[in-house]
């Protein structure tokens, strides 16, 4: 009698672990593509070379000395969105980090440099693509 | 009496939380109905601004969720401060001490629902720490926040997961779900009043500041310390691992426990303090009093109360546009407003973005509070004119450029009263103090910055000084104007309020006449007029003179080349000269850039393309001249500056003035601006400036009787420093040399600084004596003509080389000529030089002897070699062969010289 006792618990146990298991897999495959099917892989702004800095909701352009950089706009400290300058930094609203127009972090809390995005510019049609 | 004891016996804490939790479930039914999921910032304004039932509601929803937090914890708190230890199962209280995560996470749920700037950041600082949880993070994240920008799953965790959640552990633990009635009259009642008094938080987009919810400002406080932001995950699973361990612990332990905990919470709240207020835009320190503070750091508890009656109604909030993704109160009530230009339209950038206020206030006189009238000048340029998305760096940089710091003048006055060894230090006039020079500013001449605040509305004009970002970009249309005028006779008539001046680039001549008509006069000196000492009664009638509106005579002598053609101030200075370039200069010289020779030059210029303007270049471009893009400018040959009125095209250069757009073909200098080697020191102002005002002896003394004026201030004072003028004249400049790295440069120089101070009127000491100062000043009349000054002008004028008016005379006797000079004008007690003289006939000058600390005037070698040719021109007319070959080589002239030719002799 004990034993079947102990052999029930035991069933239901692994049943229920593996119950979670299941789940989490299931979920972790649900996540995963739903990012997948909804992630904007590329976004396209009309490309003004004269403006130096250009904030956008998820990136910011740079111009200058002739060439063209996009970082992305969230900050590597906590992530919030930068979207200001002060002189020639890049400064987070949040806790004050900031940034040069390189990327590099120049003041904490953030302690690295802005993550570059890849991005095309298409002279014929002045549209500057990003991949985000 | 009864009641009230009976209904306070029924207010434990337990019994309070659970009557929150109701109304704020019950309150959140209703605040579902206008809130829109898809566009949350858009709804939660509206609903602010126009549903007074629905902005009580979310206020309901707001005080009983906070109130929630409170008492949880003061519920807990009172648990654990009973000495008898809690008896709950350890499965049960696991979940109780994971429910105070919950609970925290339902009320940021709730805050990220608003949509606003607060929540914005918040949402991204949410989802990078989850994120950085080892293993699942990215999958919590995704699961607690979903896709970016998206709401629709924050909003059911906040009325589904969560809620449900807490509403098991409250059943679960007190098995009861519904409150006492009397705890939960005592709450609603205290939330009513709340409710009605203190509206909910709302960010208008606008304040840099940004701010996570009072009870996370802590947390934001720890972060900002924290270079690896995964660690406050630690404090949090901490302050959670303490909570779950204090039943189980032995006595001491749980006591050490319990005491962490209320350790914890005190240092929590302090922090949450600091970071509530003494935290500023980028989280930097401030404190209560300075300046900015209460913009940067109050901004968020402007927490008016429910407005039943708006004053508008809801067709009109219909109709009104969506300004940074919500309602504006401003654009409802102010609709149909004409007057401003395209880049500054009303419908795109709003009201609020300017003119401050409160933009979500439906309360009119709410609304207005801390509105600025006059947005603009410089003390809070940074709020309107420099906000994010408008002109940040210009606001940032217009305050180190000359006309803000006003450097020079400030300079060379303490210079002037020795109180400066030099006239070149770098200062600001925020810097001044109580020196007799400095209150000898503040009564006469610092007036005109641009920090001097605008104050009234109307037009800029001679009687305007400063007025920060106004003081150039402000117009108004003639009917805008009349309105104004109108409503200044009659307050009732509201026309003026449908017609908004413009803010635009049309900076006329008239915006720089207020300020530029006084000191160097450039303002009348361009379009001819000299100013005279004449009084208006003394004013000769005719055409030739002119009384301008503070009553002071001008004579017309002669007007600029320029402004004859109608070229304006602005069509010569571009935006980097007017409002700085962000360095310190110390005169303005320092600071311009332009030159003649940018426009007036043979062979190929420097030039930049369109597409390689700079970011404010480009702008202005566009708005003046429309897309060009084709275009190549002119560069300045000092620092690269872009001449956006100008263009190279088939190697020709071109001019296209702004405001007029009058196209001009650029004419290179004459071939004798640049023959031989005998000129090429000289300045091209050197001999194209066809006059100058200059004024001498003028006296300058204190008098503790005299009503003044406190210019920094703009408040009167009594006693004044007061200054008695001598004599004006306007004729062609004297020429002194400035010195710069090794090159020598011919200028015009006019008495800047000929004059006596009595110091000891002032400082009441005796041993203060009388300070004479004769200084020259370098020069930019703006008087250019066409035509050089003749050979004679320079070579056989006292006045160009600096003794003053008089009779300069060139006499040959037994074949050796002399030049003498009588002087016009008596010699001064002081220095025993004549008063308009800057040397002596043939003396030499050293030392203080110019208002900068590289000009001087011409050493006794260089006068005798001015005037060996000024003998010569005695009988050689300029334009005879001698006199043009001698622009070539002069000492092969004189080695040729013939025998009856007499040069002078030196004594």
């Amino acid at each position: 009698m004990k034993e079947n006792k102990h052999n029930r618990r035991l069933f239901i146990k692994s049943a229920g672990l593996g119950l979670l298991l299941v789940t989490v897999f299931l979920w972790d495959k649900l996540v995963g593509t739903d990012k997948k099917l909804t992630a904007r892989h590329k976004i396209s702004i009309p490309f003004n070379p004269n403006k130096n800095i250009s904030f956008q909701n998820d990136f910011i352009v740079v111009n200058q000395h002739g060439q063209t950089q996009v970082f992305s706009s969230h900050c590597t400290h906590l992530g919030c969105t930068i979207n200001k300058s002060q002189g020639n930094l890049l400064v987070c609203p949040c806790h004050g980090s900031a940034f040069d127009r390189n990327g590099q972090a120049v003041r904490g809390p953030a302690t690295q440099a802005l993550k570059p995005l890849p991005f095309t510019i298409n002279k014929a049609t002045d549209q500057l693509t990003i991949e985000v | 009496m009864k009641l009230w004891k009976k209904l306070f016996a029924q207010t434990t804490y337990g019994q309070l939380t659970i009557a929150l939790f109701l109304i704020c479930g019950v309150s959140g039914v209703f605040l579902a109905i206008p809130y829109d999921v898809a566009e949350p910032y858009r709804a939660v304004s509206t609903m602010r601004i126009a549903s007074p039932a629905a902005s009580l509601f979310r206020n309901l929803h707001f005080w009983s969720a906070q109130l929630f937090l409170i008492f949880t914890f003061l519920h807990m708190w009172d648990h654990f401060r009973k000495t008898e230890k809690i008896k709950l199962k350890k499965g049960l209280w696991l979940r109780m001490c994971l429910g105070v995560l919950i609970i925290f996470l339902a009320m940021l749920t709730g805050f990220l629902l608003k949509g606003d700037a607060d929540s914005r950041q918040a949402r991204q600082i949410l989802e990078s720490l989850t994120a950085g949880i080892p293993v699942a993070g990215s999958l919590l994240a995704y699961s607690l926040l979903g896709k970016a920008g998206d709401y629709q799953l924050i909003y059911v965790h906040h009325i589904a997961t969560f809620t449900v959640f807490i509403a098991v552990m409250i059943f679960e633990h007190a098995r009861k779900i519904w409150p006492k009635w009397g705890g939960f009259v005592l709450s609603l009642s205290v939330l009513l009043v709340l409710s009605y008094f203190f509206s909910a938080p709302l960010h208008d987009n606008l304040h840099p500041t940004v701010k996570g919810p009072w009870y996370f400002v802590g947390l934001q406080e720890i972060l900002h310390w924290l270079t690896i932001p995964g660690l406050s995950l630690l404090f949090v699973l901490l302050v959670l691992g303490l909570i779950y361990l204090v039943p189980f612990l032995s006595d001491r332990g749980s006591f050490i426990a319990k005491r962490s905990l209320l350790i914890i919470t005190i240092l929590y709240l302090l922090l949450s303090a600091e970071g509530l207020f003494f935290r500023g835009q980028n989280w930097q320190w401030m404190w209560p009093g300075e300046k900015g503070y209460t913009w940067s750091v109050l901004h968020a508890y402007r927490m008016s109360r429910v407005v039943f009656g708006p004053d508008f109604n809801i067709g009109q909030v219909v109709e009104a546009p969506l300004i940074n993704g919500r309602k504006e109160s401003c654009t409802i009530c102010h609709s149909k407003v004409s007057g401003f230009t395209l880049s500054h339209n009303p419908e795109a950038l709003g009201c609020a973005s300017c003119h401050g206020g409160n933009p979500l206030e439906p309360d009119k006189n709410k609304a207005h509070q801390n509105m600025r009238l006059i947005p603009g000048n410089l003390s809070d340029a940074s709020m309107s004119c420099g906000t994010v998305n408008c002109h940040p760096e210009i606001t940032q940089r217009i305050n180190s450029g000359l006309m803000a710091t006003l450097s020079g003048m400030i300079s060379v006055d303490r210079f002037v009263f020795n109180e400066e060894d030099h006239p070149d230090v770098l200062t600001d006039l925020h810097h001044l103090a109580g020196s007799p020079a400095d209150e000898h500013l503040k009564n006469l001449c610092v007036r005109c910055h641009l920090g001097n605040p605008k104050t009234e509305w109307g037009t800029v004009g001679q009687h305007s000084r400063g007025g920060g970002c106004l003081a150039c970009h402000l117009n108004y249309e003639a009917a805008t104007l009349t309105a104004l005028l109108e409503h200044n006779k009659n307050t009732n008539d509201t026309s003026y309020l449908k017609l908004h001046p413009s803010i635009s680039l049309k900076v006329t001549n008239e915006h720089c006449f207020g300020c530029h008509s006084r000191s160097g006069r450039i303002s009348t000196n361009y379009e001819g007029w000299h100013e005279t000492i004449l009084s208006k009664e003394e004013m000769p009638d005719g055409s030739l003179y002119r009384l301008v509106e503070d009553k002071r005579v001008f004579r017309y002598v002669q007007d600029d080349v320029h402004h004859a053609l109608e070229m304006e101030c602005i069509d010569c200075h571009n935006s980097y000269e007017l409002m700085g370039d962000g360095k310190l200069y110390a005169h303005q010289e320092n600071q311009q850039t332009v030159h003649c020779s940018d426009c007036h030059f043979t062979g190929k210029p420097e030039t930049i393309e369109q597409q390689n303007l700079d970011q404010e270049a480009a702008l202005i471009t566009g708005l003046r001249y429309g897309h060009v893009t084709d275009r190549e400018f002119l560069l300045t040959a000092k620092r690269n500056q872009v001449l956006i009125n100008t263009f190279y095209e088939n190697d020709t250069a071109f001019l296209l003035t702004k405001n007029k757009q009058r196209l001009f073909k650029m004419k290179p200098p004459k071939a004798v601006c640049s023959e031989g080697k005998a000129h090429k020191d000289l300045s091209c102002s050197a001999c194209h400036t066809s006059w100058a005002p200059s004024c001498f002896g003028c006296h300058n003394e204190y008098d503790a009787r005299e009503p003044g004026y406190n210019m920094l201030t703009n408040k009167e004072e009594s006693g004044s420093w007061v200054e008695f003028v001598g004599e004006y004249n306007a004729h062609p400049p004297a020429l002194g040399i400035r010195v710069k790295e090794n090159e020598k440069s011919i200028i015009p120089v006019v008495p800047g600084m000929v004059l006596t101070i009595d110091v000891s009127s002032f400082t009441k000491q005796t041993h203060d004596s009388l300070i004479f100062q004769r200084l020259f000043a370098p020069a930019a009349p703006h008087t250019t003509s066409k035509a050089g000054r003749s050979c004679q002008s320079c070579h056989n004028n006292p006045v160009a080389l600096g003794y003053g008016k008089g009779k300069l005379e060139f006499t040959v006797k037994n074949g050796l000529g002399r030049w003498t000079f009588d002087p016009a004008y008596q010699n001064n007690l002081h220095d025993g030089l004549p008063e308009d003289a800057w040397i002596g006939f043939l003396q030499e000058r050293t030392g203080k002897v110019s208002t900068r600390s590289d000009v001087r005037p011409f050493s006794i070698q260089e006068q005798q070699n001015i005037l060996t040719v000024g003998a010569c021109l005695t009988c050689h007319k300029e334009s005879s062969l001698i006199m043009q070959q001698s622009l070539s080589d002069f000492k092969e002239i004189l080695r040729s010289k013939k025998g009856k030719c007499a040069l002078p002799v030196w004594e």
